[in-house]
């Protein structure tokens, strides 16, 4: 992935966190181990993606406690996300209508 | 090929690589998270036998069954992977019909179906519901399925 233009957010950019928005963009929440079995990563690279999401207000994480077994981590877009996913695919099609539009 | 037309030519092969990514995973997203078939399948065999013992008239075997059922296809269906179901007329029309044909099956078979009929009979009938509530719950799931990886949806019609 070698796209450098200005219009691109460059926290959705990465193709790890590209992946996530995507995946979560699915669902209102997706459980945080389906989120590992999609992207095919390991843990700790999915939490430390997903603090930098967090932090930039894109994503958020909820822990639910379950009738039965251990508590499970949601994870959801937020507004915020879900639209600067929207105007990264925005910008990703503008690029291919300059050239075929 | 000049610079400039080489570095669009980049540009756009990696901007349809990422929309491909988009694309994937979004789809992988919602095949991997979809209800299994089996929650469904317990769904079809417990409101067939529910409907045997209301045919047989053991109305408390199958009040028994009925609050045991509830109580266990509602923790069967909360155990899920991914939250979010689409909400727009198409797909509240597609969960009416589907509703409605698994009622139909199940109460014109509780009205035409006599009390004494033999027990292979009645065997081969819950045989038969179980199996087309089983497939109607999973044309819905499906449904659901194809237009969620498609994004085929509104912006509010997600809940």
């Amino acid at each position: 992935m070698t796209i450098e233009r200005q219009s691109f957010d460059n926290i959705i950019h990465s193709p790890t966190r590209l992946r996530i928005c995507a995946a979560l963009d699915a669902g209102t929440a997706v459980e945080f181990a389906t989120l590992e079995e999609v992207l095919e990563i390991s843990t700790s690279l999915l939490s430390k993606q997903l603090k930098i999401l967090v932090d930039a207000g894109y994503v958020e994480l909820e822990k639910r406690v379950q009738i039965v077994g251990r508590p499970r981590v949601w994870v959801s877009l937020t507004n915020q996300g879900k639209l600067a996913l929207q105007l990264h695919i925005t910008a990703l099609k503008e690029i291919l209508g300059e050239s075929f539009g | 090929m000049e610079p400039s037309k080489s570095k669009d030519c980049s540009w756009q092969e990696d901007a349809q690589n990422q929309l491909n990514q988009i694309a994937q995973t979004r789809t992988a997203a919602v095949k991997i998270s979809m209800r299994p078939w089996w929650v469904d399948a317990v769904f079809g065999v417990i409101a067939a036998a529910a409907m045997v013992l209301i045919i047989r008239r053991l109305w408390i075997a199958a009040t028994i069954l009925g609050v045991v059922g509830v109580i266990s296809l509602f923790l069967l269906y909360r155990n899920t992977k991914r939250e979010g179901y689409i909400a727009d007329e198409r797909a509240v029309g597609v969960n009416a019909i589907v509703s409605a044909a698994v009622s139909l099956l199940m109460i014109s078979a509780i009205i035409l179906i006599p009390k004494d009929v033999s027990w292979q009979i009645l065997l081969a009938l819950g045989v038969a519901q179980a199996l087309l509530i089983f497939v109607c719950v999973r044309i819905r799931e499906h449904y659901q399925v194809r237009r969620l990886a498609a994004k085929d949806y509104g912006k509010y019609d997600l809940i």
